[in-house]
């Protein structure tokens, strides 16, 4: 009885309208690419309206932590430089995201930050606060302070969408300076701050705490651009490979300020 | 079923109409004919709600199948599907329920004709031409000005031809 019900109001004549409108709806959106990109369009930018104002709300708080993160920076700047002071050896210092600095020529940095993030998805992405208009353009690198942190994936005039390197779709060809040989980061399983490094050969000697790069042969990154460093490798004899994990630099949850890496053009002569 | 017959019958003349005189007739960048909103709007109060949607939702996939852009013609159907029966109470408010399931297209004069057809029409085209275009802007409007005043003389073409000489037999 309350299945009959159900079914007669399922099948009432407002609510079969509706249903029969979405199918014609979807159909229309389906076959014709114009409204298909239009609709995309009109939500994005509704969607960096919508996350804009939240983060001009949110801008006293965040200046608030930058200013802790700052002073934070501050005194260790000052502890290291103390340390130069008194060291009398050569000191090591750190270089944040850039393992090899030749790239520093070909390309400039567009500051950015992030005014909307995912966490919880596999397909995670950030809105950033610099479009075309900022020179932006999708394919771009985008980088930290401490390495790697995703690819922009399209762009309005004011913001991009940028994928995470923890979306299951985002893959950086990487190598191991160490052993100068190149793989694959991919993010298989829902971890957090951890990626796959896959196609290295089971022949090459690895061990825990060596550092994870960004490859040559990227179309988006440049060489010598920090990712991680191997947290542990498990061999896979079935495919000859290593099985892996690397614990990023990059700390999703609090990734600080974003650098896009925007290619110089070459200058005429 | 003699109903049935009927509807399905113009139907079938819209169909044939559209795929036929529709691209002889249009006149490029200034007015498209579609008297096949008539449809819609010949069929019967007296059907059961639902079995009045699913006509008008299967002429629109039958069109949408015969002419692009898919899924438009039925998107747009549907809303005048939903909006005949607000405007005839609009047009008649005294109307008594049982003189609006006997509501017939075909025995309307032509001042009551074209006070139901030709908003109806517009409201139409509205939907149809904003949603294919995408676009507001001057040229829009006057092809859709252009295109509901084109599409209701074919209207009435066919009404003063087809419907009204189908009542007179009957």
């Amino acid at each position: 009885m309350r299945i009959t019900s159900w079914l007669q109001l399922l099948l009432s004549a407002p609510l079969l309208w509706t249903v029969l409108q979405v199918i014609a709806f979807y159909t229309y959106v389906y076959y014709t690419p114009v409204a298909g990109s239009t609709i995309k369009r009109w939500t994005m930018q509704l969607t960096s309206a919508f996350h804009e104002l939240f983060y001009q709300v949110r801008r006293p708080w965040i200046a608030l932590s930058e200013l802790e993160r700052v002073h934070k920076l501050n005194s260790e700047l000052m502890e290291a430089l103390y340390l130069i002071a008194c060291s009398e050896g050569p000191v090591s210092l750190p270089f944040g995201a850039l393992g090899d600095l030749d790239f520093l020529s070909s390309y400039h940095f567009i500051p950015a930050e992030i005014t909307y993030q995912t966490f919880h998805f596999r397909e995670n992405y950030a809105i950033l606060n610099k479009g075309s208009r900022d020179g932006v353009a999708p394919g771009m690198g985008v980088i930290s302070d401490r390495g790697v942190v995703g690819v922009i994936a399209d762009t309005t005039a004011t913001h991009s969408v940028m994928l995470s390197i923890f979306h299951k779709e985002v893959h950086v060809a990487a190598y191991l300076p160490q052993q100068q040989v190149l793989g694959i980061t991919s993010w298989r399983e829902p971890t957090l701050n951890r990626l796959t490094l896959e196609y290295i050969p089971l022949y090459v000697p690895l061990s825990v705490g060596d550092e994870v790069w960004t490859a040559a042969n990227s179309l988006i990154f440049p060489k010598g651009v920090k990712i991680g460093r191997v947290k542990q490798a498990r061999m896979d004899l079935a495919r000859g490979f290593y099985n892996i994990e690397i614990a990023t630099y990059l700390d999703w949850h609090a990734p600080g300020p974003l650098y896009i890496l925007a290619p110089r053009m070459p200058r005429r002569s | 079923m003699k109903s049935v017959l009927k509807v399905a019958g113009i139907g079938a003349l819209l169909i044939a109409f559209q795929a036929i005189l529709a691209p002889l007739t249009l006149i490029p960048s200034l007015a498209i004919p579609m008297p096949y909103v008539l449809f819609w709007l010949t069929l019967p109060f007296s059907w059961e709600g639902r079995l009045s949607l699913m006509a008008a939702f299967i002429y629109g996939i039958i069109l949408d199948i015969f002419f692009p852009p898919h899924g438009l013609q039925t998107l747009c159907g549907l809303w005048v599907w939903a909006v005949r029966r607000l405007w005839l109470r609009i047009l008649n408010p005294q109307l008594s329920p049982d003189s609006e399931k006997a509501f017939s297209l075909s025995s309307l004069e032509r001042g009551e004709f074209f006070a139901y057809v030709f908003p109806l029409t517009a409201w139409h085209h509205l939907w149809y031409l904003f949603l294919a275009r995408w676009t507001i802007d001057g040229n829009g409007l006057i092809y859709f000005t252009l295109s509901t005043i084109y599409t209701f003389v074919w209207e009435w073409i066919i009404f003063e031809l087809v419907l009204r000489t189908t009542n007179a037999r009957a």
